[in-house]
């Protein structure tokens, strides 16, 4: 799915958190690498509508985020690094029901599907369990499947793995990176998971600063600051 | 809607002793099984009764010097009774039937502008935020046992608050981009 950016200008006050970007990405797996507050978040919230841009226009899988906001965030699932946050239901199994609340399916076909979906992410037997007093890497495990089973064409993975341990780290990187179907879009500071990307694209101060090859891209900004 | 009734109409001891009868039948009725018959739900009643044990203590306690005894026995008798009833009916009924049940209860409002639906989701996010707020509490009671402190409500109340009200704020954002209107 194609994702453009034409002239995005961003800005919180007086702050300007992206400064008239420009970028068409159609990668399948894009990673996104930069200190902290050099914009990679606001350019994951302006593919789902969470951020909207001061000027300039997004547009992902040929919808204009900002005019059609709701298809816009049909077609893109976000994951946030601490997944307390996305947790909307009191259980396992109605938290990822709860993404299927406004489709025409039936009663049983709901729960069908769910069940399906946990068994796909290993948590079928924690379908009854209060989703908060899962671990943090089954919580994150539970996040994607409650975007995955809306079968979104982009994920957008904001740090997923910033609060995991290595296990689980390695868990959800094979998820995003390898396992599933469509597109994404990984926000990480881990450069090992940006390596494995098709693409890497560099923010600095509100500036994408390189697009380029995972390697090569990650190298050099392990140079400048490691 | 019994806890309400007794709550609020339960000023005789019949009532109360009643309602103290109802809790422990409905305790043997809902914990019933096969192997031990009556005896879990019995056993049930008595773990509830003594988890409760400074919930009777702070009720009844003060009233002993400023009430007559049975009227001190009678208020606590009424909150007994209510919380009794309470935590049967949470420990027997799953979350998603009390949301979908509250959602049908407001359909007739819907003529009126209340969407059902909003009203069961907040529901469902006050159920779900309890857990978080206590986490909350925890978090910053160690924070500041690791600082040396002796925490203390007032000190953890500004950054217990801090936290709620930055979770709120993320949640709504999440809430989002999981297609819900807020």
């Amino acid at each position: 799915m194609l994702i453009e950016l034409d002239s995005v200008l961003v800005a919180f006050g007086s702050k300007t958190a992206l400064d008239r970007i420009s970028v068409t990405l159609d990668q399948k797996r894009i990673g996104v690498i930069g200190l902290n507050g050099s914009g990679k978040s606001t350019f994951a919230r302006l593919l789902n509508g969470l951020v909207t841009p001061t000027s300039g226009m997004v547009r992902v899988g040929g919808i204009d985020v900002a005019k059609d906001t709701k298809a816009a965030r049909k077609q893109a699932g976000f994951i946030f690094s601490n997944p307390d946050l996305q947790i909307v239901m009191p259980t396992v199994f109605e938290d990822v029901a709860f993404s299927l609340r406004s489709s025409k399916l039936s009663k049983d076909e709901v729960r069908a599907k769910v069940l399906r979906t946990l068994k796909r992410f290993g948590l079928q037997d924690l379908a009854d369990e209060p989703a908060h007093s899962l671990s943090s890497g089954q919580k994150q495990l539970l996040a994607i499947a409650a975007i995955v089973i809306n079968q979104p064409k982009l994920i957008i993975a904001d740090e997923p793995t910033a609060l995991l341990d290595l296990a689980n780290t390695r868990a959800v990187a094979e998820l995003l990176l390898e396992e599933l179907e469509q597109q994404v879009v990984l926000v990480t500071h881990d450069m090992s998971l940006a390596e494995r990307c098709d693409v890497v694209v560099r923010f600095d101060n509100g500036e994408i600063l390189e697009i380029g090859d995972p390697k090569t891209v990650v190298a050099k900004y392990l140079r400048v600051h490691a | 809607m019994l806890v309400t009734l007794i709550s609020v109409i339960g000023d005789n001891q019949v009532s109360i002793v009643g309602g103290l009868i109802l809790a422990f039948l409905l305790y043997l009725i809902a914990f019933v099984d096969k192997s031990s018959g009556y005896t879990s739900g019995l056993n049930e009643f008595a773990l509830a009764l003594w988890r409760l044990k400074w919930l009777i203590a702070v009720v009844l306690v003060p009233q002993l010097f400023f009430e007559q005894l049975a009227v001190a026995f009678l208020h606590t008798g009424r909150v007994l009774d209510a919380v009794l009833l309470a935590s049967i009916f949470s420990a027997t009924t799953k979350n998603a039937d009390l949301i979908r049940a509250i959602e049908k209860a407001c359909q007739p409002l819907a003529r009126m502008g209340v969407r059902p639906e909003a009203v069961s989701l907040v529901f469902a996010m006050t159920v779900n935020a309890i857990p978080m707020v206590i986490q909350f509490v925890a978090n910053v009671k160690e924070a500041q046992q690791a600082r040396g402190l002796n925490p203390k409500i007032t000190l953890m109340a500004v950054p217990v608050l801090v936290a709620s009200l930055k979770y709120a704020d993320e949640f709504s954002e999440a809430l989002l981009a999981r297609g819900v209107e807020v």
